[in-house]
């Protein structure tokens, strides 16, 4: 090759490793004398216009990872295999950065490695993305396995209080159903929570057909803020009162109607959020001779994860469900 | 938020505090916690809910969710129960990774129950938990 074909070369080199990023590095193993690109330096945040020993590289390796370091090292070189290394680097300015370096050694007759060379990489943006990935994993299969057993909880309570296998089927494919409507509401919204008036107005929507004279829902109150879970019981209990609605009350007639309004008053108050679901035009009421699940979950249920209170008013005109609320972290008045 | 439930002690294997931040999972534990034969004196949805219960009931032992509500978790919990009372934790997580039991195990938990719960080892462990206690 003439010299002008062997600078061509180099400086296509040059530029694909600039625009890979890489630098490079060289030692001799006998010595210990590195020797390293600017760029190569600039990944370990040393300054470009110095050069940096073996000494200072060592140095700067972050020391959980050291032992690792030189166990791969140590085994690449006595079975003459590439070298690829992952390390964490505490940069002189104190910013950790994650650097991949791969290389070749050169060896003796007898083995003995003596010099070696090599590409240095940033993967900091890599890693960090792979650590997200990782946490995200975990947490859907936390979601998953807390999902699995309140599944398990809602066929137990529904095989407690339903008479036979085909009305245990029925009530708990439609309990499942209204979770799995939690579930597409909360990813809608990347699982940071729902606003109230998101979870009822999809808990009637079925009903929420008619406009005019002729509407039979009414929803509404200021912009109130729930974190997954609340959003997650608070859906499961209006299921309940739209089921029995459905089946005994203002819905299973033409012309009932429910109205859901709320109110927030003075913040200070110790249960300022009121919540009021109020059916008219309905059969006459009945107070129920047994407390189903529905019941048990619009009082245990919401007592338990919100505190607060529940009545329930079985008004011959009409049942009326009341629920007051403290504010905090689980329900709050959204901001602007 | 914590809730007492008033019921008598005379026939049950033992008191059980119940925690957990989500009530379908609490009452799924009580149900099953009674059908076995304990009275579950107690439920708490927050680690500041379990510690006062724990200290006022003093339960035989403790089902604790790991993730809890607010700025601690069951872990925290425990370990501020059980520097006041005699109690076994047993730790009822959806969480079965590495880091997670790790730091659980640092608590030397009476058991680990990973959710979904297996109701016939709920009280397999339970019975264990009751095992030379007075």
């Amino acid at each position: 090759m003439t010299d002008q074909a062997l600078r061509q070369t180099e400086q296509q080199l040059e530029v694909a490793l600039q625009a890979a990023r890489m630098g490079t590095w060289a030692i001799d193993l006998v010595t210990n004398e590195l020797t390293t690109s600017e760029l190569c330096r600039k990944d370990y945040g040393w300054p470009p216009s110095q050069p940096m020993t073996y000494d200072d590289l060592l140095g700067l390796i972050h020391p959980d990872d050291r032992k690792m370091r030189v166990d791969l090292i140590r085994r690449a070189f006595a079975a003459r295999d590439d070298l690829e290394v992952e390390y964490r680097v505490n940069r002189p300015d104190g910013e950790m950065v994650w650097i991949l370096v791969r290389g070749r050694a050169d060896y003796l007759e007898d083995g003995t490695p003596v010099r070696a060379q090599g590409v240095s990489l940033d993967i900091t943006d890599r890693k960090r993305a792979e650590e997200r990935q990782r946490g995200l994993v975990a947490e859907l299969n936390h979601r998953v396995k807390n999902t699995l057993a309140i599944v398990q909880s809602l066929a137990l309570h529904t095989h407690r209080t339903t008479d036979n296998p085909v009305a245990f089927m029925e009530a708990l494919n439609a309990r499942v159903r209204a979770l799995a409507k939690a579930h597409d509401l909360l990813t809608e919204n990347s699982w940071e929570g729902a606003l109230l008036k998101e979870v009822i107005g999809r808990t009637l929507a079925p009903y929420a057909t008619e406009t005019g004279a002729n509407r039979r829902i009414d929803v509404g109150g200021p912009a109130v803020r729930l974190n997954p879970e609340t959003a997650v019981v608070l859906n499961m209990a209006f299921h309940e009162l739209v089921t029995n609605a459905a089946k005994y009350g203002a819905l299973s007639v033409p012309g009932g109607a429910v109205s859901v309004t709320w109110t927030v008053e003075d913040e200070a108050s110790p249960m300022p959020i009121e919540i009021e679901w109020v059916e008219t035009g309905g059969p006459p009421v009945q107070p129920p001779t047994r407390r189903g699940f529905g019941s048990h979950v619009l009082e245990a249920g919401l007592a338990h994860e919100l505190g607060g209170k529940v009545t329930m008013d079985f008004q011959s005109r009409g049942f009326v469900c009341r629920m007051r609320y403290a504010l905090s972290d689980r329900m709050r008045v959204a901001g602007p | 938020m914590t809730v007492e439930t008033g019921l008598g002690s005379a026939v049950s294997k033992g008191r059980v505090l119940i925690v957990d931040d989500q009530f379908l999972i609490v009452e799924f534990l009580r149900i099953w916690a009674e059908a076995h034969g304990f009275e579950t004196c107690a439920t708490a949805s927050t680690a500041a809910g379990a510690v006062e219960m724990a200290v006022l009931h003093k339960p035989d032992c403790i089902l604790m969710d790991v993730r809890l509500e607010g700025d601690k978790d069951g872990i925290d919990a425990a370990i501020e129960i059980c520097k006041s009372i005699d109690t076994r934790v047993i730790y009822v997580t959806g969480s079965s990774e590495g880091p997670t039991i790790a730091r659980i195990n640092e608590d030397h938990p009476f058991a680990i129950l990973i959710k979904p719960i297996d109701p016939a080892e709920l009280g397999r462990v339970l019975e264990r938990a009751m095992e030379g206690r007075a």
